[in-house]
């Protein structure tokens, strides 16, 4: 069983590397485009709001690897073409930001409307009071629902696997396929799960901490 | 110090409700003005709509002689408190003071030396580094106003300023509220449904159902001469007598008794509502021999409101309250007789329910 303990360490570890970097990346841009959806959601105007319910529809109802197979097979065909590690970043981004956008909706309209209306009465406009009223108090309810959404992004990552992405479970499979060198499967396996705790126990833990000190920042 | 001018106001809500309904108002430079009604009445939309917080169907609203119809509630230069005070919860005290400053593109300096100011004046030195989860009610309510205070805005709208303290806070609030406002000069107009919070406060009251001023006064015109039988219920704190009354000659016939009808009144209202607040009732324990048939009962209640208590009395069908000093109490069961104080009896026509007789509009 502890044969290759080296090589298995080796190969999970780089594919780890891939694993974080691509969430980090990818979460990044969720936070960005789900922010732009949250602001459609609420905004005044009829269009942005169709345009932010449309694609939250979409991308909330179809799998990612869908999303991911999509983005890989479809849009080179009408010329768009990018290395696999792009299209791995685009397609979790974009599925992400989705559940981001409602979750951020969730805490704006957390925030007692009287707060919008006495930025209104102060002369605010509808983006500034955004700014500087509404979503600094909706950041702070919304950091749990958030940190939940970063662990299902760590794990969902390794669908990207699907599209030619080398990160840990991709690296996994490869062990387990190497027909010259056989790979205890179990090794691999319970290698795989630490690789994924180690990610997301940390970012558990921080979450919670950050919880709290918005708590009583409160 | 600016005039408030409202003339044919109307709001009428995208589900069809008229909220106002071609309101006429106007409030005058440094008035501590009351819109009073229940729920629902309209007060607190016309407070809105004064604010721009709510858009006008039609008619105009006039700040000293400036259109503010279409205006944004940035651009108005007025500061409203809120109900729940809608304090910005994730600034400490001084930035939620001087955050309206910054909006306006003030300077630092200028912002918090004046917040500075404006906390002082109204004892929030102290607390000035707290966030608002780390105050008291009061303490809230006190920000809230400071931050209004702070603008240094034409015109106050409070809507229901003490409503979200307790009893004791709220009497000690109204004083403060009251003294502010003195001191400041600042046109005011606030919402209330409490009846003794107008009372109290305003120099002016208008007493609101229905989307429409019921009656326009003085807390003290409201309180002796309701201009209808819904303002009569409204207004006291003990509720007013209204009962049905004939008017026959110059007398009118109440409760199995008489009393003189007010000057004015006469036959051709034959089958009218007579209406006396307790306090203006007068208790006898014997027929009084300037008042022959005077209406008599029996006392069915008394009940203690402290130094005085309101004594109910049976008048063979009718009831009629009055209320005596706390050491005058009739017994229960005792016989009594009624007289209203001079010029306190009120006559209102049963079908308009509206005071009688009408004051003539030319005196």
């Amino acid at each position: 069983m502890f044969d290759n303990l080296a090589q298995i360490a080796a190969a999970l570890g780089s594919g780890l590397w891939v694993t974080v970097w691509v969430t980090a990346v990818s979460f990044f841009f969720a936070l960005v485009i789900g922010g732009v959806l949250a602001t459609m959601h609420v905004s005044p105007a009829p269009p942005a709001r169709w345009f932010a319910t449309a694609y939250t529809g979409l991308f909330k109802n179809i799998p990612l690897l869908a999303v991911l197979f999509i983005m890989y097979f479809g849009l080179p065909k009408i010329g768009i073409a990018l290395p696999n590690w792009q299209w791995a970043i685009i397609g979790l981004s974009t599925y992400t930001a989705a559940f981001v956008g409602e979750t951020l909706r969730s805490g704006i309209n957390s925030i007692n409307l009287g707060q919008a209306e006495a930025a209104r009465s102060i002369g605010l406009t509808f983006g500034q009071s955004l700014r500087n009223v509404i979503l600094p108090q909706a950041f702070r309810t919304v950091i749990p629902p958030l940190g939940s959404l970063l662990t299902a992004l760590v794990k969902n990552s390794s669908l990207v696997l699907a599209i030619g992405v080398t990160e840990t479970s991709a690296m996994a499979q490869r062990l387990i396929n190497d027909t010259d060198v056989h790979y205890n499967l179990w090794t691999v396996i319970i290698g795989v799960a630490l690789c994924y705790l180690i990610v997301n126990l940390p970012i558990s833990y921080f979450i919670r901490r950050a919880e709290r000190r918005a708590e009583f920042a409160r | 110090m600016t005039r408030i001018r409202l003339t044919g106001l109307t709001k009428v809500f995208d589900g069809g409700v008229t909220a106002l309904d071609r309101l006429d108002l106007t409030v005058e430079p440094g008035e501590f003005f009351a819109l009073l009604g229940p729920s629902g009445c309209g007060k607190t939309t016309l407070l809105r709509t004064m604010a721009g917080l709510e858009q006008a169907t039609s008619g105009t609203i006039r700040f000293a002689e400036r259109d503010v119809t279409r205006v944004a509630p940035g651009d108005r230069d007025v500061a409203m408190v809120f109900q729940d005070y809608a304090l910005f919860p994730h600034m400490t005290v001084v930035d939620n003071i001087s955050y309206p400053l910054k909006v306006k593109g003030r300077a630092k300096p200028e912002r918090t030396a004046r917040a500075e100011e404006v906390g002082r004046q109204l004892g929030l030195e102290a607390l000035t580094a707290r966030r608002p989860s780390a105050l008291s009610g009061g303490q809230q309510q006190r920000v809230a106003l400071a931050r209004a205070v702070a603008c240094r805005p034409a015109l106050f709208l409070f809507d229901e300023p003490l409503s979200n303290l307790d009893a004791r806070l709220r009497l000690e609030a109204r004083g403060f509220l009251k003294r502010l406002q003195r001191e400041l000069g600042v046109t005011t107009v606030f919402v209330t449904h409490d009846q003794a919070e107008a009372l109290a406060l305003a120099d002016r009251i208008a007493v609101m159902e229905s989307g429409r001023v019921r009656q326009l006064g003085t807390p003290r015109e409201v309180f002796a001469r309701p201009a209808d039988t819904f303002v009569a219920n409204f207004i006291g704190s003990t509720p007013m007598n209204l009962v049905p009354a004939e008017v026959e000659g110059d007398r009118l016939r109440v409760a199995g008794g008489v009393f003189a009808a007010p000057q004015g009144v006469v036959a051709g209202s034959a089958k009218v509502t007579a209406g006396i607040r307790p306090e203006y009732l007068r208790l006898h324990d014997a027929e009084p021999t300037d008042a022959p048939d005077a209406p008599t009962g029996t006392v069915s209640i008394l009940e203690n409101l402290g130094a005085t208590t309101l004594v109910t009395v049976d008048c063979g069908g009718e009831s009629l309250s009055a209320v005596v000093p706390e050491d005058a109490e009739p017994a229960p069961g005792s016989r009594v007789w009624l007289t209203p104080q001079p010029g306190r009896l009120l006559v209102y026509d049963n079908d308009s329910g509206e005071l009688l007789p009408r004051r003539d509009p030319a005196g």
